[in-house]
């Protein structure tokens, strides 16, 4: 998994993950998104447009900074996997419907102001 | 049916996460005509194997893992010497009340036809099947 994270503003941040999302993975992917958080992000577009495998551990890293950013005001979008087998655990919970759920546009030039963590 | 359209397989898988990245390369071996139902398969036994390793091994151990492929269904059964399962104890989420974990179970009986657990003689044995008709939907149960 490779997670990079780009800050929009003061309380918003974009997240790009590439690969597996998984309960190997998901540890240092709540590492980083509460480290975002403690340093004052709010709002999350976290792009899931390339990852290629989701499981429940992964989806728990993402619905626990869903709702600690909810409890402060903000919230969590998530752009689509383009990998059907990426979407499979969210329609089978059903969190498809829960997160803001953005379709993939990879003809979209990515708004990008300075890496803060590249991490492989 | 005739007993070679039976086809036979097994991997003993330790118990680390780590581990769990064999299961996909493992069923494409098993399943190589059937991507939609080798994912599903492999989505459902990662949610297996992950649950037996964090919440009954919970340290050094092994899962052995068995494979039965015919013309018509898969049978995947695990076998694990960790701690039994009370399923009894294991409430269902509630989709209206979204909750961080807790949705292993729920998953891989979305994307089976049967899912079963038995305590045997101090091991685990949990089992699954799956039609291999290329129709196979998702049920939920």
């Amino acid at each position: 998994m490779n997670i990079e994270t780009f800050a929009k503003s003061d309380q918003q941040s974009d997240v790009s993950i590439t690969g597996r999302l998984d309960a190997l993975e998901a540890p240092e992917l709540r590492k980083v998104l509460e480290g975002l958080l403690s340093n004052g992000s709010r709002q999350f577009i976290i792009d899931l447009t390339n990852v290629d495998f989701v499981d429940s551990a992964g989806l728990a890293a993402l619905v626990k900074t869903m709702k600690d950013a909810r409890s402060l005001g903000g919230d969590v979008a998530l752009v689509k996997p383009l990998n059907k087998n990426a979407m499979r655990v969210f329609e089978l919970t059903r969190f498809d419907k829960v997160f803001e759920m953005l379709d993939a546009n990879p003809s979209k030039p990515q708004q990008i102001d300075s890496p803060k963590i590249g991490n492989q | 049916m005739t007993d070679s359209a039976l086809k036979h397989s097994q991997l003993v898988m330790p118990a680390d996460l780590s581990e769990t990245r064999q299961l996909g390369p493992w069923l494409a071996q098993l399943l190589p005509n059937n991507n939609d139902l080798q994912e599903k398969l492999e989505l459902a036994l990662h949610e297996l194997c992950v649950n037996v390793i964090e919440h009954a091994i919970k340290g050094p151990g092994s899962i052995q893992i068995n494979a039965t492929v015919d013309n018509q269904t898969v049978v995947i059964e695990t076998f694990d010497s960790g701690d039994p399962v009370d399923l009894d104890n294991i409430k269902e989420p509630n989709p209206d009340e979204p909750q961080v974990r807790g949705y292993g179970l729920m998953i891989i009986k979305q994307l089976v036809d049967s899912f079963t657990y038995q305590r045997l003689e101090g091991t685990n044995k949990w089992a699954m099947s799956a039609s291999i008709r290329p129709t196979n939907s998702i049920n939920s149960h």
